[in-house]
């Protein structure tokens, strides 16, 4: 789970189709991206999960080629990203990438198969966005919904083998969301390697195999959704109102892993509830309004997006 | 390539505003000014190479400079670059179109001017002043490109579109022709590349020899728009 333990099985992976190996990138004063190594395998697909402004766009900027990093080696499938790029190995859907004016999405969708060496058929290609009623219809003239499928079908009509979607359903509702979804593990299911950026914890849960979790530009967590839950398995978190009960006595309450004092109430986290529960009776008997909850993989990840972020 | 052009010139021909300001404009006000004046002698050659020259200049800005700085804004470009096209093609695109465009528009002044005048020029020298017209085309594509790459703001580069139009139109010689001015903005016009497309105009209609200026000032134009859009290429790629 941790990035060290991640870096020494990492660096033996032996067909890693990316590879970020201590990149760093800033914008003046402030780090995007800090010593962020990972790699993924062949056919994986794998989230990039972090709250807003957490550098996974930089990431994927860098590892699409779109911006250099001032530090680190990145690598896509061996080479320099803009040699597997011009080789049509990835298709790319960026958080707000426009398209032209006057055209109509066969006509995009055509431009990005002619640009690729091996690329799904136009039917295919409008199948698999859900596009096939508007393929006439010019670009500007779609809902929102529809140009976010469009956007879609630029990185999956050339049939690349690499998908990079920075926060793909940004702007779907509910329904939207899931098939998009299908969409995409549809055609992971072909053995293509997908790497999405997304804030949003339970499409990292529902959709990847790996999931790297990034805060304040840093990886703070590596590993399957199965492994990050069980990690906060036997967690709980306990919050009770107090007053005159300061952070620092609660702190030192047995199992205790963390606190958090608001005005008024009190948020801890625990590995033993009971032993803390106990322990916090004794000391301060006329806590109210006690609450114990046992923590999952939202709690996970809030406590690692905590930790990463102080 | 080939695909992409071909995809930038249907794009761009839909645009009804620009079939109107680019192709019907200027054969319009040449219309117009013709059937006024009912000037309809040789002497009307000179409005003929103006107007020709003025759908020149406003194609070779218009098609390029706002669409590429629209493009960039809107992160079109950006997605472009995640796709095996290299980026150096819309540039080439955007210009083999804006070049198509010039084309119609001038040959749209000439049928005019065939149809309207009796200005005399046999075929060759038709094809001649058109055909050379178009090549004089060329400083005003890259110093739309210039504009698109070096402008990152949409708006600011539509701006800045619309002004060197009007510098071009005003000052460069085909609304006054440089004669008519005060020496001072005289000196200026004589140095702005419509000035060059105008004189080659003017040359071929009135068939005398092309003077070496003409063709030289153009082709500095060209480099020099050329260098500068390849410099404000250069750091768009490195972010």
């Amino acid at each position: 789970m941790s990035q060290d333990a991640r870096q020494s099985t990492a660096s033996a992976m032996p067909d890693a189709i990316v590879s970020f190996d201590n990149v760093t990138r800033r914008f003046g004063d402030v780090t995007a991206i800090e010593r962020l190594s990972f790699e993924i395998g062949r056919g994986e697909t794998v989230a990039l999960l972090g709250p807003n402004g957490a550098g996974k766009t930089t990431a994927t900027e860098i590892l699409l080629g779109l911006r250099e990093p001032d530090a680190g080696d990145v690598r896509l499938y061996g080479g320099v990203p803009s040699d597997a790029i011009a080789r049509g190995r990835v298709g790319a859907m960026l958080q707000d990438a426009g398209v032209p004016q006057g055209v109509t999405v066969a006509e995009l969708v055509d431009l990005i198969r002619a640009l690729y060496p091996d690329p799904l058929s136009r039917e295919d290609a409008l199948r698999l966005s859900d596009l096939e009623g508007v393929a006439g219809r010019r670009v500007e003239r779609l809902s929102g919904g529809q140009r976010q499928r469009v956007r879609l079908a630029l990185a999956l009509s050339g049939d690349p083998e690499l998908l990079v979607l920075d926060e793909p359903t940004a702007a779907l509702d509910v329904a939207a969301r899931r098939a998009f979804w299908d969409r995409v593990q549809a055609s992971a299911a072909q053995g293509r390697t997908v790497l999405f950026a997304t804030h949003r914890l339970e499409e990292a849960d529902q959709v990847a195999d790996q999931v790297l979790v990034l805060v304040g530009g840093r990886l703070v967590a590596d590993g399957t959704p199965n492994q990050m839950k069980a990690a906060a398995v036997g967690r709980s978190v306990v919050s009770f109102t107090a007053d005159g009960l300061s952070a620092e006595v609660v702190g030192r309450l047995p199992a205790v892993e963390s606190v958090e004092a608001g005005r008024k109430r009190v948020t801890l986290h625990t590995t033993d509830p009971d032993l803390t529960v106990r322990a916090l009776l004794q000391q301060a008997p006329r806590i109210e309004d006690l609450q114990i909850s046992s923590a999952g993989l939202e709690e996970a990840f809030l406590q690692l997006t905590r930790e990463g972020g102080s | 390539m080939l695909a992409y052009t071909w995809l930038e010139a249907k794009a761009q021909f839909r645009n009804r505003d620009a079939l109107i300001w680019r192709l019907g404009l200027p054969a319009g006000v040449y219309v117009l000014l013709t059937l006024v004046d009912g000037e309809t002698s040789g002497s009307n050659t000179g409005r003929l190479v103006a107007m020709a020259a003025f759908g020149t200049v406003a194609a070779g800005l218009f098609a390029t400079g706002p669409s590429l700085a629209q493009e960039r804004a809107s992160g079109w470009l950006r997605q472009l670059r995640t796709t095996p096209m290299r980026t150096r093609t819309v540039v080439v695109a955007k210009v083999a179109v804006a070049m198509a465009w010039v084309l119609p528009s001038i040959v749209l002044v000439a049928v005019m001017g065939i149809l309207l005048t009796d200005i005399e020029l046999d075929p060759r020298g038709w094809t001649e002043l058109i055909g050379l017209m178009w090549i004089g085309s060329a400083p005003f594509a890259a110093l739309g490109v210039l504009i698109g790459l070096a402008i990152p703001d949409a708006g600011a580069a539509n701006t800045a579109t619309n002004f060197a139009f009007m510098v071009l139109w005003l000052l460069g010689g085909i609304f006054t022709p440089a004669g008519d001015m005060p020496d001072a903005l005289a000196a200026i016009s004589r140095k702005l590349p419509s000035s060059g497309i105008l004189e080659i105009g003017d040359s071929v209609a009135h068939g005398v020899a092309i003077p070496a200026s003409a063709p030289a000032l153009l082709a500095a134009w060209t480099a020099a728009s050329g260098v500068l859009a390849a410099l404000a290429w250069r750091r768009l790629g490195r972010r």
